[in-house]
């Protein structure tokens, strides 16, 4: 699945505004749209997924011209209009203005994940190669074998992955707000 | 104007739009009364990054932890009486005089909120989360951090079950500094890897 969000590689962005300390919350409106996504993913059982997703599913440019904090006041909003909380003429009624929000699901839920793999696949060391879900360019696929990725000098970031075996075993399904 | 009058800020779209869902909801009876209070104060006042201070001054002075720390993240963390939301599964990675590394979340904003509380916007927004795992070694000179050429730098990308956190090195002329001191030492950003100590 694509998406907007998914922006690790993608160029053309410039300085990160870096700051080492600032406040958690710039405005209140911040910490009042963060706390009613954790109402309103409670109220409808929104899975840490179906939260990301109704982010991940903002239109482009809305995601990329909105700071965080809105991101999650339109999730927040989408998932209460999808599961009838409000209505989008209410909102918008309300606001008194234009109440943007997410687009359709455009991945559907996973319902059956298949089974639990506990052989590893392949060995420490090996050199796999990697198919590319995504339909944009992974970031690793510009590059020629032993480009670095910062143009210095070539090798210390080989094109192909390294396997480098199984460090850890998440948990199954975790819970944006809880463990499972 | 009028004497002595305090004209406030004009409510933007945003506040406007936050304002419209909060007074829905709570004429719905969804929000529990304190409950936006309660939970903006828990990441305003109380967690935050300290508590990976501490893990880190820890692991500093008792060699039996750190290694717990790095094989079981979570275990150790939790051992200090740390853990929850967001760090069920957390992994901690060790800076070397030869490796550096940097957590970054490419899709989202996943951090570890249980030892570090909430991410600063920078590590949210697009240019850090696009640029991190392409350039790191730019992005951290134009941060304020260069590095060696000769010092790896090895990229996290945290995704929603594995958060990481990075072991700064001690820095030298600490030795007989107490725990609590160490831990005074510890910078948010050194626990990113987006800073040095």
């Amino acid at each position: 699945m694509d998406g907007i969000h998914d922006l690790g590689g993608m160029q053309g962005f410039g300085e990160v505004g870096y700051s080492p300390a600032e406040p958690v919350f710039r405005r209140r409106w911040e910490a009042v749209a963060r706390a009613l996504l954790v109402v309103v993913a409670g109220a409808v059982k929104a899975s840490g997924g179906g939260f990301r997703h109704s982010i991940e599913r903002m239109e482009p440019g809305h995601y990329l011209t909105s700071t965080y904090y809105e991101h999650w006041l339109t999730a927040a909003a989408t998932l209460a209009v999808e599961h009838g909380l409000v209505t989008h003429a209410e909102l918008e009624a309300r606001a008194g203005g234009r109440f943007p929000l997410s687009g359709p699901v455009l991945a559907p839920p996973v319902v059956d994940a298949g089974p639990d793999v506990d052989t590893p696949r392949f060995g420490v060391g090996d050199r796999i190669r990697v198919r590319v879900a995504s339909a944009r360019p992974y970031p690793l696929s510009g590059l020629r074998p032993g480009e670095d990725r910062d143009g210095g000098a070539g090798g210390r970031y080989p094109f192909g992955a390294r396997y480098r075996g199984p460090r850890h075993r998440p948990p199954p399904r975790a819970n944006l707000f809880g463990s499972v | 104007m009028s004497a002595g009058g305090h004209h406030p800020a004009p409510v933007s779209p945003v506040e406007q739009r936050v304002a419209a869902l909060e007074a829905l909801l709570t004429e719905r009876g969804l929000v529990p009364a304190g409950f936006i209070e309660e939970i903006t104060s828990r990441y305003e006042a109380e967690i935050g990054p300290i508590y990976g201070a501490k893990v880190v001054a820890r692991s500093w002075v008792d060699p039996q932890y750190k290694q717990r720390l790095l094989a079981d993240g979570t275990a150790a963390i939790a051992e200090l009486g740390f853990g929850g939301p967001e760090g069920d599964h957390m992994m901690v990675v060790e800076n070397t005089p030869g490796i550096h590394n940097v957590i970054v979340c490419t899709l989202c904003s996943c951090y570890p909120w249980p030892v570090l509380g909430l991410p600063p916007a920078w590590y949210k927004d697009p240019a850090y989360r696009a640029r991190m795992v392409r350039e790191p070694r730019t992005l951290l000179a134009e941060m304020g951090s260069p590095l060696p050429d000769d010092v790896e730098i090895r990229v996290w990308d945290s995704s929603a079950e594995v958060r990481y956190l990075v072991l700064p090195e001690r820095p030298p002329g600490t030795e007989g500094m107490t725990e609590a001191e160490l831990a005074d030492l510890v910078t948010r950003d050194s626990m990113i890897g987006a800073a040095r100590l």
